[in-house]
């Protein structure tokens, strides 16, 4: 685990890391019929729940505070907001310890955990650049969609999705070391997308739960992937809200990396028994 | 015909037989298998539940009843699909791009048979009771009667409903002999069964077109439950379900069977 | 008419080509280039009922190609195949009850369950009737000594005892012909000795025909008499090993082991051969003499030396078959 200082990791990080975030950026480059795909998927999804919420809109003008407008707006911008945040750590995290590639990483003088943080970033570079345009020019075009409530909600919409990369990659992270337990963890991974997929607010606001599950879900990191971002983008956090909410990612992103690290240690001694 | 209808079933037990064997080794994986199912019933029966918390609101007139419905019985025919076509999944990467079609190749039998065959997921079935305590569920709400007749023609609308996702995945999983890819075209039609959960006339015509026509998912559980809704509107497209369930895995089946005579074994 | 026919058969791949670097990846996501690669090219033999060959050929020459195409996995180009009358690709069902394969690298039984669970698979995908499967099995048993490793999930098993069992599982439904891709790589000299045995034995006395790859040519020496070597897709010879020896130029040699010391360059000058000779003295006992095989032959060099010095032994080093097959890979003939 390293001891060294946090402004010299972070710039060591940037130079070491860069490196796992070209290699992570052509792989996925590398296969072109999966790209295409993955843009399909995100309408598929986008327009599933458009249609849904239309149906659901066609007698009543607002439900729970929101009006179809803004809903189409949330849904479409919740998918478009996960095609920049989505990586798949968990699931290489998960082959490498399968491969026993794993034991290999102990040994390298690099943070475990930061590196695989490059690797989510590079994943969410490349989505930038090249995946996420496309689903933007597609969605705006098929589906009525608000532009954000402000200038300044915009600001503070993206650094809130730049936030959501780190809480996403940190509960990506823990749950794909818990493969090194696991003979088969293909079933929690699938699970943990589900569970993210609700409780982040992604199908459904989470203001449209009952008020009981809301105070639960409060004290969830999820919210803060999806829920809280999105609030931002339609204008329904002003002020205090507003740095409310920023506060609280970047209290996920402090506690979901030091859960992270503090199953390392538990996956290391497990390593060093087991032998990876 | 009948004799190699025979030696087809008796082979059927002896794969399940054996790989049910080795399943109750790895017990908890099984376990974690029935929690996943399980989970993944949940989460569209709490997504449908805080849809509806309003009193009163309808999707394009369904009730929350009948969207239950359609929901509870799109479970059986999934699920059935889910424990006996898990390993279409697996085609284009372990079979295709590792090279063991090799090994189904050298086999007097239909390919397409071993390759089912090599893998189930029984557990799955499981689910289904989630389906069965929904579909009880709305029924009661609903007031409907169940007869014999009802009972069993909800059985061979499951079956079919089955071997419309298993036409449509065969096909699709066959794509992979042209172009061998690990992901492939899985994902997003994966992704299109949840089209398939809700009434097909909240869709606009275009993609009521394709989940009519070109990818039938309208008819493995909205068809279907329309019937047991007393929904006379659709009774032509109800008439239809076995002939486009028997369409489907014959398509499936041909695609798949030119796909083979594409294969390259890796290697040379 | 001879079990297998290969006539002028062709296999070409289209490879698709991947440029470098990030401009080039982003190049290969909207068009790609592909190369044709001929891995089977125009090749023609024909093999007889129970004979036993040998495919030889480094890697990557179309050895694999050929077999796959022989066994009905793969497609060929052009050219016609036929074997015991049917056409593999085409025949499929009825074809693959006639062949056995074994891939060295792949096992073709079912990775989790027990051996004996897969050869009862098998019996009844092949439909082999009940006693006909019983005494097939025990007699391999015995032969490979597969006992104990009956009840063992495949997984379990070493390489070795892993291709005992995926030899047996290859001929219960009692093949005519058997096809074999690198069936010892990787395994120890006793499991490659075993295996030899084995194979030798169903030849002779089941007249089972055997076409095998490999990369280790003391096996062909030890059980082929015939010889097949592909390289760049082409057929380089066909024929039997002594024909290889003559048909190649090689270097051979004997060595002397004389009674008492001797006079070198005094034996240099008395020793006249045609053709290209060479003395050389390795102690003060032993004399070499180094000659190529296409004037001398052995019985004169002796006889010349025996006239001359008093001989205590004498050792005649044969060219090795690796010499020769190495001579073929790089292309020179003569």
């Amino acid at each position: 685990m390293s001891t060294r200082r946090f402004p010299d990791s972070v710039i060591d990080g940037f130079i070491k890391y860069n490196e796992y975030m070209r290699i992570s950026f052509h792989k996925m480059l590398a296969y072109r019929v999966s790209y295409l795909i993955g843009v399909i998927t995100y309408i598929i999804h986008v327009s599933v729940y458009y249609f849904l919420y239309k149906a659901l809109y066609h007698q009543s003008h607002t439900i729970n505070g929101y009006d179809l407008q803004q809903m189409v707006t949330y849904v479409a911008i919740g998918w478009i907001s996960k095609s920049f945040y989505l990586n798949y750590i968990d699931r290489e995290l998960t082959e490498e310890v399968k491969s026993g590639h794993v034991a290999m990483d102990l040994i390298k003088p690099i943070d475990f955990q930061l590196m695989c943080f490059a690797r989510g970033l590079g994943q969410s570079l490349f989505r930038i650049v090249l995946f996420t345009p496309p689903i933007i020019i597609v969605t705006t075009c098929m589906f009525p969609i608000s532009g954000p409530a402000s200038p300044v909600h915009m600001f503070f919409f993206i650094l809130s999705t730049f936030l959501s990369v780190l809480i996403y990659s940190g509960i990506n992270y823990t749950i794909g070391l818990l493969s090194i337990f696991f003979l088969s963890i293909s079933g929690i991974l699938y699970s943990k997308n589900m569970i993210i997929e609700l409780l982040s607010g992604l199908l459904i606001p989470l203001d449209w739960f009952p008020l009981w599950f809301q105070k639960f879900s409060a004290f969830l990191p999820f919210q803060a992937i999806a829920f809280l971002p999105l609030k931002i983008y339609l204008g329904r956090l002003d002020g205090s809200g507003l740095v409310y909410a920023i506060s609280l990612q970047f209290l996920w992103v402090i506690i979901t990396m030091l859960i992270g690290r503090l199953v390392w240690k538990i996956c290391q001694r497990q390593i060093l028994i087991q032998g990876g | 015909m009948l004799r190699q209808f025979i030696i087809h079933l008796d082979l059927g037990f002896a794969y399940l037989s054996q790989f049910m064997k080795t399943r109750m080794e790895y017990k908890a994986d099984l376990i974690l298998g029935l929690v996943t199912g399980l989970l993944f019933q949940l989460i569209t029966l709490v997504f449908i539940d805080v849809l509806f918390a309003k009193q009163g609101l309808t999707i394009n007139f369904w009730t929350k009843g009948q969207i239950l419905f359609i929901y509870g019985f799109s479970i059986f025919p999934l699920n059935l699909f889910f424990a006996f076509f898990p390993n279409l999944y697996n085609v284009g990467s372990v079979y295709i791009i590792e090279g063991n079609f090799d090994r189904i190749l050298l086999r007097p039998l239909n390919s397409l048979f071993q390759v089912l065959l090599e893998k189930v997921d029984i557990e799955s079935l499981i689910g289904m009771l989630v389906g069965g305590a929904i579909v009880c569920y709305a029924s009661a709400q609903l007031n409907l009667e169940w007869t014999i007749i009802k009972v069993v023609t909800f059985a061979g609308m499951v079956i079919c409903g089955m071997f419309i996702y298993g036409g449509v995945f065969t096909a699709v999983a066959s794509f992979s002999f042209w172009w061998p890819d690990r992901v492939g075209l899985m994902a997003p039609l994966f992704n299109m069964i949840t089209f398939g959960k809700y009434p097909v006339t909240i869709y606009n015509r275009f993609l009521q077109y394709i989940l009519m026509w070109i990818i039938p998912f309208a008819f493995v559980a909205f068809f279907p439950s329309a019937y047991f809704l007393d929904n006379v509107q659709f009774r032509t497209y109800i008439a239809l379900i076995p002939v486009v369930a028997f369409c489907s895995m014959s398509a499936g089946m041909i695609i798949w069977n030119l796909g083979t005579r594409h294969y390259e074994s890796t290697g040379s | 008419m001879a079990l297998i026919e290969v006539e002028k058969l062709n296999k070409v791949y289209k490879n698709f080509k991947r440029k470098e670097g990030l401009k080039g990846a982003l190049v290969n996501m909207i068009y790609r280039e592909y190369d044709e690669i001929r891995a089977v090219d125009d090749i023609s033999f024909s093999i007889n009922s129970g004979e036993l060959v040998g495919y030889i050929g480094p890697n990557g020459a179309g050895k694999s190609t050929t077999i796959k195409m022989l066994t009905g996995i793969l497609i060929p180009t052009s050219g016609r195949l036929v074997v015991n009358n049917l056409i593999p690709y085409k025949q499929r069902y009825e074809y693959t009850k006639q062949i056995g394969v074994v891939f060295g690298q792949r096992t073709q039984l079912w990775w989790d369950i027990p051996v004996i669970e897969s050869f009862k698979l098998l019996r009844k995908i092949y439909q082999i009737p009940k006693d006909h499967y019983e005494s097939r099995l025990s007699k391999f048993k015995n032969l490979l000594d597969l006992k104990p490793l009956l009840n063992i999930p495949v997984r379990k098993l070493s390489l070795g005892q892993r291709m005992r069992c995926d030899l047996v599982a290859s001929l219960l439904h009692n093949p005519d012909v058997l096809f074999l891709d690198e069936p010892t790589i990787g395994l120890d000299i006793i499991g490659k000795l075993s295996i030899r045995q084995f194979l030798e034995k169903i030849n002779n006395e089941l007249g089972i025909t055997i076409i095998l790859t490999t990369h280790d040519l003391k096996e062909i020496e030890a059980l082929c008499k015939r010889l097949i070597t592909i390289d760049h897709g082409k057929i380089l010879y066909d024929g039997d090993i002594d024909g290889l020896r003559s048909c190649y130029t090689l270097n051979r040699s004997i060595t002397f082991q004389l009674i008492k010391n001797f006079d070198f360059d005094n034996l240099e000058q008395k020793l006249k051969f045609d053709g290209n000779v060479t003395l050389e003295r390795l102690d003060q006992l032993r004399l070499k003499i180094n000659f190529s095989n296409e004037s001398l032959n052995p019985a004169k060099i002796i006889e010349n030396v025996i006239k001359e010095v008093e001989v205590h032994d004498i050792a005649i080093e044969e060219p090795s078959i690796e010499e020769i097959v190495g001579r073929i890979y790089s292309g020179k003939k003569n």
